[in-house]
């Protein structure tokens, strides 16, 4: 669109810019000093799009600080697509998962939910490492986005197995884990033999037995996904043997 | 095309009078002054909200749209659109007046509040207009089209979206003269799927179809023909087919023959009643031989003296 173009030309070369924002971000090479990145941008595009930008910019501090807007809660990789989508309603295609965090966080925080439902859009177009769909699971599960938990539910089928191998699924939290087992069971391409043994590997590396009874009562909460699970007297899962197949098959 | 192109972009904009350049003047110094929205001028006047809204707010209890809207930035900047917040200028748009029985009132103007930055964004004729003209007097007006088009128009600059509940296909005429006017094809694009997505009225169909037919506006013909053949048992029986040019109904024809929308026997009796209004017979030697490309999709028609289709 010859539009978004115009507009894209506006936010890059800030002509007739009326204020600015500064994002800060602590320098890796310089510990505790601070490097602003300065985007110059115009007030009706911000205000227009968000409260919490108006509020910004209505405050009397905006106009003392030379109509400077200054933030540091996410990097400024993340403010330039947020500025991006103001002006152009587009997710750059540079925008990567890495971002996942950032971006939920500035969508929430200046209530622009259809800029998250953007990015998840390119994201589901994106090829997803196999450490990062947990993570970002994890992201989605945080921050309760129904949207992109769906998303992250498509991209785990396919890795299923690596999934349960990867040392990031033993950090989950339990409430996590259930949403997990309730996913790759309903897919069930993975036996419940295969769910149940991940599951006790996990509960042997949380060490999640009766020292804390209310995890222990999420856990077994999971294991009702499986039907009848026994525990041992310690309250170790049993992981009943894998049925052989009979003489007939 | 082109000139009917130059024809549509004459009519749509006039520019400034140059009695305003006493004014223009001292807004130039009142502009440099400006340090942001809050120096805007007080005695901008705030419009009314627009037609938009009004519809919207006339949803009856229940509708799917009904509650409050999802906190998105795109429902935030129509909403700052319509209400018409920190405008520096305006659009107006003549419109009929409520009392056209009075005659003291001859002239009414729709008036959308707006900002500079949206309209220069949207195409360099905008930017020239409200930027660069020397004439510039915080008003653009835009003539020969409706304000329901001009305000969908501006609702496309600001959110890059159709969404407005007025689109309606009577409409497409003066959207297609703001697209040209303003080289904004991305306007019809979107006109035209939002056109997608609603019930049409019949009646207005054909003329749609043969404007976008005739200028070559694809997307609106592309939904034009897919109700054409969708609805082919009604819309044989519309006035406004026996209107259509040659061309024209040629290539809905085809469209219903391929898609067996509509039975051959039928379509020859529209062919027939079609050549009795419009008169093209032996004689009509311009039309005729077109008509006859027509004719020759259905075999074993035969003709008569005059020209006239013999149905048998």
């Amino acid at each position: 669109m010859n539009c978004k173009l115009r507009r894209l030309d506006l936010l890059r070369n800030g002509q007739k810019s009326d204020c600015e924002l500064h994002v800060s971000q602590p320098d890796k090479l310089k510990e505790g000093k601070r490097c602003p990145c300065i985007f110059r941008c115009h007030q009706v595009m911000l205000i227009s799009a968000s409260a919490e930008f108006e509020r910004l910019i209505r405050d009397p501090e905006f106009q003392k600080n030379k109509r400077v807007i200054s933030v540091d809660d996410a990097s400024p990789t993340a403010y330039e697509a947020l500025l991006l989508y103001i002006y152009t309603y587009e997710v750059c295609n540079a925008v990567t998962i890495d971002m996942c965090g950032d971006l939920m966080l500035l969508a929430e925080r200046y209530e622009m939910l259809d800029f998250i439902d953007c990015y998840i859009d390119k994201l589901a177009h994106q090829e997803w490492p196999m450490e990062v769909v947990l993570q970002v699971f994890h992201l989605a599960s945080e921050h309760h986005h129904p949207a992109l938990m769906d998303l992250v539910a498509k991209k785990i089928l396919p890795v299923a197995t690596q999934v349960l191998m990867d040392n990031s699924f033993l950090k989950l939290s339990v409430k996590e884990l259930k949403a997990l087992m309730i996913i790759l069971k309903k897919d069930g391409d993975l036996s419940d033999h295969e769910l149940l043994t991940s599951l006790k590997n996990y509960q042997d590396v949380n060490n999640l037995r009766y020292e804390d009874m209310e995890q222990f009562q999420q856990l077994v909460e999971v294991t009702q996904l499986f039907g009848h699970v026994l525990f041992e007297v310690d309250g170790t899962i049993v992981v009943p043997e894998e049925e052989k197949p009979s003489p007939e098959e | 095309m082109s000139d009917s192109e130059k024809e549509a972009a004459g009519k749509a904009h006039l520019g400034s009078n140059n009695r305003w350049s006493d004014l223009e003047e001292e807004e130039e110094g009142e502009a440099n002054d400006q340090g942001g929205i809050q120096n805007l001028r007080p005695e901008l006047v705030v419009p009314r909200t627009t037609a938009a809204s009004d519809v919207e707010e006339n949803l009856p209890l229940g509708s799917p749209s009904d509650g409050s809207k999802r906190a998105t930035s795109r429902n935030r900047r129509l909403e700052y659109f319509r209400s018409g917040a920190d405008a520096d200028c305006q659009v107006h748009v003549l419109s009929n007046c409520p009392q056209s029985d009075e005659p003291a009132v001859s002239v009414c103007y729709k008036k959308f509040g707006c900002h500079r930055i949206f309209l220069a964004t949207a195409s360099d004729k905008l930017e020239q207009d409200v930027y660069q003209n020397k004439d510039w007097n915080g008003v653009l007006q835009i003539n020969g089209v409706s304000p329901e088009s001009v305000e969908i128009f501006l609702e496309f600059i600001y959110t890059f979206e159709v969404t407005s509940p007025l689109v309606q296909l009577k409409l497409v005429g003066d959207m297609f003269i703001l697209s040209c006017a303003y080289n904004m094809p991305e306007l019809l694009r979107s006109f035209a799927e939002k056109l997608k997505e609603q019930e049409l009225p019949l009646d207005g169909i054909f003329p749609a179809f043969d404007l976008a037919f005739r200028h070559n506006i694809i997307d609106v013909e592309r939904v034009c023909i897919e109700k054409i053949i969708e609805e082919g048992a009604s819309l044989i029986h519309e006035p406004s087919l026996m209107k259509l040019p040659v061309y024209a109904l040629n290539y809905a024809i085809q469209h219903w023959l391929v898609a067996d929308a509509v039975p051959p026997d039928e379509l020859i009796t529209i062919l027939k009643q079609y050549q009795e209004i419009n008169e093209i017979t032996f004689a009509n030697t311009q039309k005729f031989p077109h008509f006859t490309k027509i004719i020759k999709y259905f075999p074993n028609v035969l003709l008569d003296a005059e020209g006239f289709i013999n149905q048998n």
